[in-house]
């Protein structure tokens, strides 16, 4: 061999041996290297589908006075959309708005505008025509999966960390996991659906278990750890759905119990929201989340709301949902600020999964207001996104210029918790919003 | 000289005796068998209503009604971790007064055939050998076991969710 052919392996193979404690099993050769900007995020979907002349242009006035600044001259009452709500719930009177950046035409580019799709493309980063499907999972990794797998901070693997509150069933239990190879339901995140498992029905069903003392749950662990010993090779976890740590599974178990005695009780906290009548789904789904926000200060938190999709038949009602939304994502905000371990360390990030349709479809409400649908034209892709946090993470501005798209928030939130570099390239195909960030 | 007309009539007589003999009346009966799947292979994994419906069965002694089916259907499909959910329903059955498991006299009086029984009848097999020594061993050392617990510890097992 010549000298210099030997040199040149021998170099080689010694680079080799150096790096190769450092290659990871992904086949990366360094550790997740991002930084983090915030230790939280919550993602609030104000899904079902808002069109942008009744949210960011006011054009039935200002309907979301909470999280929007003034541009027409604040709310005026109208027939149908004159009730009042309690003051808003943002401390120091401001408005969420003022707490960061507002992207005025933000877009949903891609595939139809149908919920489904709305859903799959804000909580993978990637445009879809998936038909809907009941029982099917993603076909590209959910932010959950993205995030338990990448993130490496101490818990980040815990599915304590990362929640999907969904205030229905179908379709949306299936959206904390994907079927992509490498990911799926070991990194899925924990899914709660308020309304149907805080219920009477439910609570029938689960509410009232039989307690063992603690001697009799060792003694029980103990017979069933035994079988699962024996039947281990066939066991297959992952098809059974999310699984949390056997310690885990109790804090669960206690957090459920809770809500079911807070629930016996009506739901104090709740009434002290002087929501009265108002009250829906949406409000719930967001009442739940600070449950969970309290009690788990999770990293990663996604509730999704959709009362406002009566605009199909009932605009005055969508107007009305509308500003139900914009108070309890506000009551949500100001939790989180006042709830240690998220105050000031969290970013909210609050966008519509698509739009609604420019021309009315032929029903009109009670108020001689015509409903809207949304099929797929350029009204109904045409959405706002307000990201919120720490004024040293976010920037306080307004664009009103088109930057932006629905596939943006995935790697947004990815590059806030300091993992987007570790998602392997090419899956998503959106990017941070840097626009918005420090 | 043979008298071949009485010939003829008696074997005509005898053949009309014989074929006049009461038939036998054959009763077939079924043995009892224990019906229980071979070996431990379990493949498949229940859905949520087979999980439900089966446990309710292995539990009550009884179908589980379409409307309790529906409830609990509901809680299920509303929590992502279905092995909580899963602690919670088995532990809901088992706080009714309605249970059909044996009773505590019944488990000491023959710890062995209790956990035969048991596992019959929530495993649909056998117990091997070294289970049903273990168990029965676990069974008569421990002070705080019930039927309800054994039956807990294998209702939530990872072998019972499958099939």
């Amino acid at each position: 061999m010549e000298r210099r052919g030997f040199l040149k392996k021998a170099g080689l193979a010694t680079a080799g041996m150096m790096a190769a404690p450092y290659i990871l099993p992904s086949g990366r050769l360094f550790a997740a290297s991002g930084t983090r900007k915030v230790n939280h995020v919550v993602l609030c979907l104000l899904a079902g589908g808002i069109r942008n002349a009744e949210s960011v242009h006011q054009q039935e006035s200002n309907l979301m006075t909470n999280l929007l600044n003034d541009t027409n001259g604040g709310f005026v009452p109208q027939a149908g959309i004159d009730w009042s709500l309690p003051s808003n719930p943002i401390s120091g009177g401001t408005r969420l708005q003022d707490h960061g950046t507002l992207f005025k035409e933000f877009r949903m580019a891609q595939g139809p505008t149908g919920h489904y799709n709305g859903h799959i493309t804000a909580l993978t980063g990637k445009y879809t025509n998936a038909s809907l499907n009941l029982k099917s999972n993603p076909d590209f990794p959910t932010i959950f999966e993205y995030y338990r797998k990448h993130n490496d901070s101490g818990a980040a693997m815990s599915a304590l960390n990362a929640w999907w509150v969904s205030d229905s069933l179908g379709p949306y239990p299936a959206l904390n996991y994907s079927k992509y190879p490498g990911y799926g339901a070991e990194y899925g995140a924990n899914y709660l659906q308020p309304s149907s498992l805080i219920s009477q029905e439910a609570y029938n069903a689960v509410g009232t278990p039989k307690t063992f003392t603690a001697e009799q749950q060792a003694f029980a662990e103990k017979i069933r750890g035994f079988c699962d010993d024996n039947f281990s090779n066939q066991f297959a976890a992952q098809e059974v759905g999310v699984v949390n740590t056997a310690d885990e599974k109790q804090m669960l178990m206690s957090f459920l119990d809770d809500l079911y005695q807070d629930a016996l009780a009506g739901t104090p906290e709740l009434n002290n929201w002087g929501l009265g009548q108002y009250v829906n789904n949406d409000v719930l789904n967001v009442y739940y989340t600070e449950k969970v926000i309290k009690q788990f200060q999770p990293e990663l938190t996604v509730c999704n709301m959709q009362a406002v999709d009566v605009c199909h038949t009932n605009f005055t009602g969508y107007c009305n949902n509308l500003r139900v939304a914009d108070h309890a994502v506000a009551h949500l905000w100001e939790t989180i600020q006042s709830t240690p371990g998220m105050a000031n360390d969290t970013v909210m990030i609050v966008v519509p999964e698509h739009g609604r349709n420019l021309d009315p479809n032929t029903v009109v409400d009670l108020y001689g207001r015509p409903a809207y649908d949304h099929t797929s034209d350029d009204s109904s892709r045409e959405i706002f996104c307000l990201v919120a946090g720490p004024d040293s993470v976010i920037k306080r501005q307004e664009f009103s210029d088109v930057r932006g798209e629905s596939v943006d928030v995935v790697p947004t939130i990815a590059d806030l918790l300091g993992f987007y570099d570790q998602i392997p390239a090419g899956i998503m195909d959106g990017q941070p919003l840097y626009d918005a960030l420090y | 000289m043979l008298d071949f007309k009485k010939i003829f009539y008696a074997i005509g007589l005898t053949i009309t005796l014989v074929s006049c003999a009461k038939e036998k009346v054959y009763v077939y009966e079924l043995a009892d068998v224990a019906i229980a799947q071979p070996g431990i292979a379990k493949p498949n994994v229940k859905t949520n209503t087979q999980y439900i419906s089966i446990a309710y069965t292995d539990v009550f002694g009884s179908t589980v009604s379409q409307s309790e089916l529906s409830d609990l259907e509901q809680a299920y499909l509303s929590f992502a971790d279905k092995t909580v959910i899963e602690d919670l329903i088995i532990r809901n059955f088992l706080n009714e007064s309605s249970t059909n498991l044996p009773s505590e006299s019944d488990m000491l009086a023959d710890v062995s055939a209790f956990v035969t029984t048991a596992y019959n009848r929530v495993y649909n097999r056998q117990p091997s050998e070294y289970e049903l020594w273990y168990h029965v061993n676990e069974i008569n050392e421990s002070s705080v076991v019930t039927p309800e617990l054994f039956y807990y510890a294998l209702l939530t097992s990872n072998e019972y969710r499958q099939y």
